[in-house]
């Protein structure tokens, strides 16, 4: 069974989690203690990406590296984000963050239905732990100002995962695809090609500077 | 440097390839250069560089005084020319649909959210900024300028004169680029990201199929490249860029986790494709200098990173050969950013253009001393530092360094390195395998001083001293082969001058001063970005269990509670 999780993708999901925590330590500078507590919670997330990419190895002995920009970026969804990499706003962050955590038990709790392996429930036990004092934690830091700070992000947060488990099923993404697809193709058949032919400019300096402007 | 308003800035830009980066130079020549990985902690980051033009703006740069952004390509042009003729799979039209929602057609939009102010935004054409990028790292006034990459524009490469006149243009289907990208998937790693292990691999295999690939599939022939289009795809960006021919020729790809190194034909056609691209270019240079001697080539773009072919270059060539520390697209923003400047007529009003760049122009390093929670400090000064670097080599211990001014290119230089004693066995394969998690087969690089170079590898041609030159070097001497040689016998030696001018962190100018030969490695795992911030040479310390590090001419040690 613990081959036909797809171990590769939740490495690089946990790894995404790691990066984003750093982005919000980097907003605690000012106080020491919570600076380090959130690094040691990003230390956490790239433990858990490392655990489970040594079951990658072991089931699928496939030759992907999780740290690809392609995979944690569009797989695992950094650029889907509803956090910007530059967000400033501590209880938005904490706020994701937060439900983040959560929806990484759930993950938890749906895999330890199906994996039988002694070895890999330890470990799984032991990120579930991790996850759950993360969260602990962040509300324990969110919970010391007033509710109406960050109560509303942690809704939209979560309203947000909740459509976004109907997006990751096959047949939705079959038929985004398949209609996607169909309107490229429309597309490039109805433009003609020689609009595609663009003359191009020589590339020497001084004609380059004269066409600056151009794109 | 202060945010003043007296300066005016130009950012040059470079995203929607591959790594993206930004540059800043102002009108009184200062240059500030950042790639988005460091920020973002994503390697390879390709997204437009908000966070380091972000970094740029709360630490060195007034909003307002942004003159001019130049981005390092014509975005329309790049993405029209591939992939957009008639008749390639559906894939291949979603894909470009897809590319155009996330290219760099939209720069300007991005662009606005971090700059409000009114400023010039040009664009520069790809060649042009690679070319304009590396002749800054020249004195040279006699120079030709060879580009050569995968694909930007619309061409494979240029070639420039010293006023940056076109000599000749490469077409895609003339791309070495796409070519060791391709050899790349096939030997199962990932193309545009691995392609320096694919390399480090060739020196395992012997060039067995040389002459095939030479007359068959690559060659250099009336001054020009060809590439066999039957074995690649130089068209559909959605497919494999191999095509049946080459799995008939060389076999399939690889695909599981097997011992590469014990697939003997693996090796040899990756060493036999290295060999032959490694033939075109110097006969291409060849062609290009002819009778002329004391013309420098200054050689940029992505397949100038393979420091093998340019160790060949530089050894079998008679003519200077110049590879700037970053020759790939992240360096190009530098070309951008000297593109707007010549926009702008800097050149005319003040020195900025003129100026000779090193290796050493990214931001200061952050203040670790401030953060006590994270790092406690052992040592009070220099000297006291200098002993305990020494004890530490002894006893093959590993020390990692974040000081001065941070390095541009993808090697590093010794401002954010992990060193170790390059003459010991266990330090050399604790540091490559256990504490950086690389594979076996790639060697670490070395810095020494002149006088051990000349003891480790003779009379070599390759004695440039500039310090970001990649060259690979050849050692001499056959007996007891070293622990920082690779399987072929070569090193990449960084030759430090030990002056007071020189940009090196002074623990390692003190060290190699004393003749020691270190073995010098970026600071980060593999597969990450070099650490950046004081948050990540933390969590670096934490993760690869490194106890001391150095850090404005004390050492620390990171306080970790033992959270493992």
């Amino acid at each position: 069974m613990s081959n036909k999780i797809d171990w590769k993708r939740l490495s690089a999901v946990e790894m995404t989690s790691g990066i984003e925590v750093f982005y919000l330590s980097k907003l605690f500078r000012n106080n020491d203690l919570l600076h380090k507590k959130i690094i040691k919670h990003g230390l956490d997330e790239y433990r858990h990406s490392s655990i489970f990419y040594k079951y990658n190895k072991k089931f699928n002995k496939n030759l992907s590296t999780i740290s690809s920009p392609h995979i944690l970026i569009n797989d695992a969804g950094l650029d889907k984000s509803p956090i910007d990499r530059l967000e400033k706003n501590i209880f938005k962050f904490c706020s994701y963050v937060y439900v983040g955590e959560y929806r990484a038990l759930e993950f938890n709790n749906q895999a330890t239905s199906i994996i039988k392996d002694k070895k890999i429930l330890k470990d799984i036990n032991i990120i579930e732990n991790d996850e759950l004092g993360h969260a602990s934690g962040v509300m324990k830091y969110l919970e010391k100002f007033p509710k109406y700070k960050y109560i509303f992000y942690i809704l939209i947060f979560k309203i947000r995962y909740f459509f976004q488990r109907f997006k990751n099923f096959k047949i939705i993404r079959k038929l985004q695809n398949n209609s996607g697809i169909f309107m490229a193709k429309i597309v490039f058949k109805l433009i003609p090609a020689s609009l595609f032919n663009l003359k191009k400019n020589p590339i020497d300096l001084n004609t380059s500077i004269k066409n600056a402007k151009d794109i | 440097m202060q945010k003043t308003s007296e300066r005016e800035w130009i950012i040059g830009v470079s995203y929607g390839h591959h790594e993206s980066s930004c540059t800043a130079l102002s009108n009184f020549g200062d240059i500030i250069f950042l790639r988005e990985e460091w920020l973002t902690r994503v390697k390879l980051d390709f997204r437009f560089p908000k966070s380091s033009i972000n970094y740029l703006i709360q630490n060195y740069i007034k909003n307002e005084n942004v003159k001019t952004v130049a981005h390092f390509q014509k975005p329309l042009i790049n993405w029209l020319s591939i992939g957009t003729s008639k008749n390639l799979s559906p894939e291949n039209y979603l894909l470009k649909i897809r590319q155009f929602k996330n290219s760099d057609l939209f720069l300007a939009k991005e662009i606005r959210k971090l700059i409000k102010q009114k400023y010039n935004l040009v664009y520069c054409p790809h060649h042009l900024s690679h070319a304009l990028s590396s002749a800054q790292f020249s004195k040279n006034k006699n120079v030709i300028y060879l580009v050569l990459d995968g694909y930007g524009d619309g061409l494979s490469g240029a070639i420039f004169d010293k006023n940056f006149n076109t000599i000749k243009e490469f077409q895609p289907n003339q791309s070495l680029g796409l070519v060791y990208s391709a050899i790349t998937e096939w030997a199962g790693f990932v193309p545009n990201e691995d392609e320096y292990k694919v390399m480090a691999i060739a020196a395992f295999g012997k060039p067995k199929f040389e002459k095939f690939i030479g007359e068959n599939i690559i060659r250099f022939d009336k001054d020009t490249i060809y590439i066999n289009e039957d074995y690649f795809n130089f068209k559909d960006v959605s497919k494999s860029a191999l095509l049946p021919k080459f799995f008939k020729d060389f076999g399939s790809k690889r695909t599981k986790s097997d011992d590469l190194l014990k697939n003997k034909n693996v090796c040899d056609v990756i060493s036999s494709f290295q060999y032959c691209i490694e033939h075109v270019v110097l006969k291409l240079i060849q062609t290009l200098t002819k009778q002329k001697k004391d013309i420098q080539i200054i050689c940029s773009g992505g397949l100038f990173h393979n420091s093998v072919l340019v160790g060949k270059l530089n050894t079998y060539l008679k003519n200077e050969i110049l590879v700037p520390p970053c020759p790939g697209d992240p360096g190009s923003s530098i070309g951008a950013a000297f593109f707007g400047a010549i926009f702008n007529n800097w050149n005319n009003s003040n020195k900025s253009t003129t100026k000779c760049l090193d290796s050493f122009i990214g931001p200061k390093v952050e203040d670790i001393s401030i953060y006590p929670k994270l790092f406690k400090q052992i040592t009070s000064n220099l000297n006291d530092s200098f002993e305990l670097s020494k004890k530490l080599l002894k006893k093959d211990d590993i020390f990692a360094v974040y000081d001065g001014i941070m390095e541009i290119g993808p090697r590093a230089l010794g401002s954010r390195s992990l060193i170790c004693d390059a003459l010991s066995k266990t330090a050399v394969k604790k540091l490559n395998e256990i504490i950086k998690k690389r594979e076996s087969f790639r060697p670490l690089a070395i810095m020494l001083n002149q006088k051990n170079f000349k003891k480790i590898f003779g009379n070599n041609k390759n004695t440039i001293s500039n310090l970001y030159w990649m060259a690979q070097v050849n050692w001499t001497n056959d007996k007891n082969k070293l622990p920082f040689l690779h399987h072929d016998n070569s090193s990449r030696p960084q030759l430090v001058n030990t002056s007071k001018a020189s940009k090196i962190p002074d623990i390692l100018k003190m060290l190699i001063d004393k003749n020691y030969i270190l073995s010098n490695t970026s600071f980060n795992i593999a597969g990450d970005p070099m650490v950046f911030s004081v948050e990540d040479v933390y969590a670096n310390m934490i993760r690869m269990n490194i106890k001391y590090l150095y850090h404005n001419k004390c050492f620390y040690e990171a306080v970790d509670e033992n959270y493992f």
